[in-house]
Order: structure tokens, then C-alpha cells, then sequence
């Protein structure tokens, strides 16, 4: 079922519009579970099978199965409700938006009164590519082509629907669960400024702001749209964020500046040649002693060839084109080449925060670090999975 | 800076309360990709999909109009059995109609093929 949002930039759904959610939310539910164990039957009983036959061996890569797997009928029907269903996410919700747009423009207004955080925006800054070039998710109108609240409307309702729960009461659970990770793992740590690079509608830096309320918390983003909306949004919720209009590639901020540099399902949409440059102004921007902390998909390298292929199906059909790039890079590496040390390396999984008792959660994030493979969205009991690094204090 | 908004300079006279802007799109852009090599068949699964949606839409409010009937006593069931739909109630439905075959035959305007958007046209103005 989709969650129901509870700041004061919610729209009103009509009955058919929150009837249509709840099938669309019930339809991504039944792809993921059951149409996903169903081909990967159909892959373990005839299609490696089959390959084997005609290879004299199994298949060894990701490519080889997402060839074979694209002739069979199974994958073709899970392809192609799956990307529907993607679609019937945004159309379910975005003639909502549409009737709301007035409203949410005086929400914005009138929250911004209430004082506490603060929204910047740069109208010369340019659109990278990867952001307006295309509609990824397959968000209709894409992310940063709007100057007003709309395309921020429509993530966060489409969002809620998407989700169906599994992100948390506000969509905020990764900023929640990364968040108190590092308070519970790390309790001499005190940030006193953080930063959400590519914070879309600010969801986790509000977390951020709800975890460590002493600190200072900045969210980035390129889009105007996105930010109008995480400025309402967060003031709405009584979470005072600071909002700029920025790329993360290029930061605006002074040196040693934060003690945290925070991302959120953020690297996979950049090409590699982006992310190492936005490492380099993380690690610029962090104090010595700070840390970078990312939430993101798990490394190919730590999954067997079948479930590469299965995550790495929206780099092809979901306009998400850097997702397996990403993906296929050693998180380590990536860090390092940035100016961290090896030894100042982490990786991590944490279980979700607002579905894990206080006393569960705290003994999974003070327990040793590890990291298996079996995390995100291939795990039974749902984790995120995270890495970084401590910037290095001399 | 506390509840500050803030504008830097610029040269565009876009505004983020642009009150004329146009409407948001329904659709992503670029083609949809193609799973099934027979020519029709993403479309028709589309059809489907858009065509379960709306009918469990109705279960729901069926559902829904039932369940607040019988909480009020209202003999609900008998009353639709021998209701007749006066002229306007018919005109009306029309319009709903059409409003849904739009979304069931979406994917055939996306794309673009003129016959198939006739044959939707045709079928519509039959109707009518």
C-alpha cells in the first residue's frame, strides 16, 4: 500500500486516484516477489539449462544471462509490466499534483515564513546532462525542468506510491537508518554541519536534522523544482534545513567545511568521471576527522552473475543509464582515488531504522562491520547498504 | 539567513512561481522500449494493465458505496437492480467513458500511428 504522507505539502488524492495507487503499489509488489521468483525459476529451469546445452558451460556473466533471459517469454512479460507499472506510478499521481500546483506554491510561501531553514536558488547554474538530458525513472518532465514546485510534487507523491512502505512513514527511512548508524555506531562523533548532495525533496537531510538536531544541515540539489519543494516539505515537518541549488560536482562551499558529507541513492546517477569528481569536492569540503557516508545499491563484484543481471535491469529500461557503471566499480577504489586513505575505509549494511526495535538496531550497528552481498533489495529482511570513508584528521 | 528564500542574480526572467506554466507531462520522453517481437503485443499488455487498474478502481468504490449503504440501511442492492438511467445520467457516463478508452489506447497516440488513433476516433464517434 502506499504510504500516506504526513508533512503539509501532501496533496489530496481522489478516492479512484488513492484506489488506482494502491493496485499500482499492489502490481510493483507482485512483479518484485512473485513475477521475480517466477523467472528466476524460469532461469534456473530452462533458460541456464538451455545455455549450458548449447555452451558447455553455465553462464559466467551478467551479460550472458540478460541475453539469453531477453529471448524468453517469462522475462519479456516481467520487463514489460514492470516498466508499465513504472509508468502507471507517475500518471497515477500527477494529475493530483497538477489540480494542487496553486496551493503547493502558497504552502511553500507561507512555510517559509516560518523561519528556521532556507532555500537558495542559482537560475545560472547549469543543468548537467544526466538530469535534463533525460526523464530518469522515467519521470514524466524529468527532475530540474520546472520553476515551481512541480516535479518535487511528483517525486515525492509518486515516491509514496512506488515504495509502498518499504521507505518508511515519510520516505525517509535511509536517512533515518544512515543517520543513527553513525550516532549509535560512533557516539563520540558530534557533526555539527552536515550535507545531502542530490537530496531531490530533502527527505534524508530532514532525517538528518531529526537525528542530530545541534547540527546544521544542508541539503544540495541541481534542481529548482525539487528544492522549492524540500523547502516546504522540511518546514512543514518543523526540520530546519538550509536548501541550495547546486551541483555536487561543484560545490559552492568553503574548505573543511562539514562534518558530514551524506548521499542517498545518489552515485548511481552519475557517470563515473562525475562521481570521482564529486568524491574529490566531498573530501575538499569535509574537515579532517569528518566523514562521507553513502547509502547505495551493493557492488556487482559482491553478487553472483543472475542477480548483477536482475539489478541492472533499470539501467536498461528504467532511464537510469549509470546504474550498472556505477555498479561495476570497487566502491574502495572510488573513495581512494579522491584523497582518502585505504584505512579510513567503511562499508557497512544497517537494518531499516523505523522497522527495527531500538534495542535490534542498536546491537546490528555496533556489532562489527560486514558486508555480504545479501543487502538492499536482494535481502529477505530489507538493509541498506553503505560505504565511505573518515577523512584523514593530519 | 533563517526562512530566507533567496534568488541569485540572473539573467532569465524565469520565476519559480511562474503562474502560466504549462501543464505537467503525463508521459517520459523518448520511445518505450519494445519486449515482445510480435508488433502490438506491448501496446495490447498496456491495454491490460490500464484496463485492471480501472476495474479494481471500481470494485473498490462498489465496494466502498456498498459498505457506507448498508451502515445507513439503505436497501442498496434492490434500488440498483431497478434503477433506469435517465438521459442526462447516460451523457454523463459517456463522457466517463470516453475519458477511459483515452487512457486505455494511450500507448497507440504516444506512438503515434494514425491508423490506430482513427480506429479509436471511429469507434468513439460510434458510440456517441
Amino acid at each position: 500500500m502506499p504510504i500516506e504522507l504526513s508533512h503539509d505539502l501532501k496533496v489530496n488524492h481522489s478516492r479512484d486516484a488513492q484506489s488506482r495507487q494502491d493496485f499500482i503499489s499492489s502490481l510493483r509488489g507482485f512483479i518484485l516477489n512473485d513475477m521475480a521468483a517466477g523467472m528466476r525459476a524460469r532461469f534456473d529451469e530452462e533458460v541456464a539449462p538451455d545455455f549450458e546445452r548449447q555452451h558447455g558451460r553455465a553462464p559466467e556473466t551478467q551479460d550472458e544471462i540478460h541475453a539469453a533471459m531477453r529471448r524468453d517469454l517469462y522475462f519479456k512479460f516481467y520487463s514489460a509490466v514492470r516498466y508499465n507499472a513504472q509508468e502507471m506510478v507517475w500518471r497515477s499521481v500527477i494529475p493530483s499534483v497538477q489540480a494542487a500546483l496553486p496551493e503547493l506554491s502558497s504552502k511553500v510561501d507561507r512555510w517559509s515564513d516560518a523561519g528556521g531553514g532556507s532555500l537558495t536558488l542559482d537560475p545560472s547554474l547549469a543543468m548537467p546532462e544526466n538530469v535534463d538530458g533525460l526523464d530518469v525513472h522515467l519521470m514524466p518532465g524529468g527532475y530540474a525542468n520546472l520553476d515551481h514546485a512541480g516535479a518535487g510534487a511528483v517525486y515525492d507523491n509518486g515516491l509514496a506510491v512506488f515504495s509502498a512502505g518499504f521507505m518508511g512513514p515519510d520516505l525517509n527511512d535511509i536517512g533515518l537508518s544512515m543517520s543513527n548508524y553513525v550516532k549509535h555506531r560512533f557516539p563520540e562523533f558530534q557533526p555539527a554541519r552536515i550535507l545531502d548532495c542530490g537530496c531531490t525533496v530533502g527527505h534524508n537531510a530532514a532525517a538528518w536534522a531529526q537525528t542530530y538536531p545541534d547540527a546544521e544541515v544542508h541539503g544540495v540539489d541541481v534542481s529548482a523544482s525539487v528544492l522549492i519543494y524540500a523547502h516546504g516539505r522540511a518546514q512543514s515537518l518543523g526540520l530546519p534545513v538550509h536548501y541550495h541549488q547546486m551541483d555536487a560536482t561543484d560545490l559552492g562551499f568553503e574548505d573543511n567545511a562539514f562534518d558530514v558529507v551524506f548521499t542517498s541513492m545518489f552515485l548511481h546517477e552519475l557517470s563515473v568521471k562525475d562521481i570521482k569528481r564529486f568524491f574529490a569536492e566531498a573530501h575538499r569540503v569535509l574537515r579532517p576527522g569528518g566523514l562521507l557516508i553513502n547509502m547505495e545499491l551493493p557492488p556487482n563484484s559482491a553478487l553472483k552473475p543472475y542477480d548483477q543481471f536482475y539489478l541492472d535491469w533499470d539501467c536498461y529500461y528504467n532511464k537510469e543509464p549509470y546504474y550498472r557503471a556505477f555498479r561495476d566499480q570497487n566502491p574502495q577504489d572510488l573513495i581512494q582515488s579522491a584523497g582518502f586513505r585505504a584505512g579510513d575505509f567503511l562499508q557497512f549494511t544497517v537494518p531499516q531504522y523505523s522497522f527495527t526495535s531500538p534495542e535490534a538496531f542498536n546491537a546490528a550497528v555496533t556489532a562489527p562491520p560486514s558486508f555480504d552481498g545479501d543487502t538492499g533489495r536482494l535481502s529477505a529482511s530489507l538493509s541498506w547498504f553503505g560505504f565511505g570513508a573518515w577523512k584523514a584528521k593530519s | 539567513m533563517e526562512g530566507e528564500v533567496l534568488i541569485l542574480p540572473d539573467s532569465s526572467p524565469a520565476s519559480p512561481r511562474d503562474a502560466d506554466a504549462p501543464p505537467l507531462p503525463l508521459d517520459a520522453a523518448g520511445r518505450r522500449p519494445t519486449f515482445f517481437t510480435q508488433d502490438g503485443v506491448d501496446q495490447i499488455l498496456t491495454m491490460v494493465l490500464e484496463l485492471a487498474t480501472e476495474l479494481w478502481v471500481l470494485r473498490e468504490r462498489v465496494f466502498v458505496i456498498e459498505a457506507v449503504a448498508a451502515e445507513h440501511g439503505l436497501p442498496l442492492k434492490t434500488a440498483v437492480e431497478t434503477h433506469t438511467l435517465s438521459a442526462e445520467q447516460r451523457a454523463e457516463l459517456a463522457g466517463m467513458r470516453s475519458v477511459m478508452m483515452d487512457q486505455l489506447f494511450r500507448t497507440l497516440n504516444k506512438d503515434n500511428r494514425p491508423v490506430g488513433a482513427a480506429k479509436v476516433l471511429t469507434e468513439r464517434s460510434l458510440k456517441r
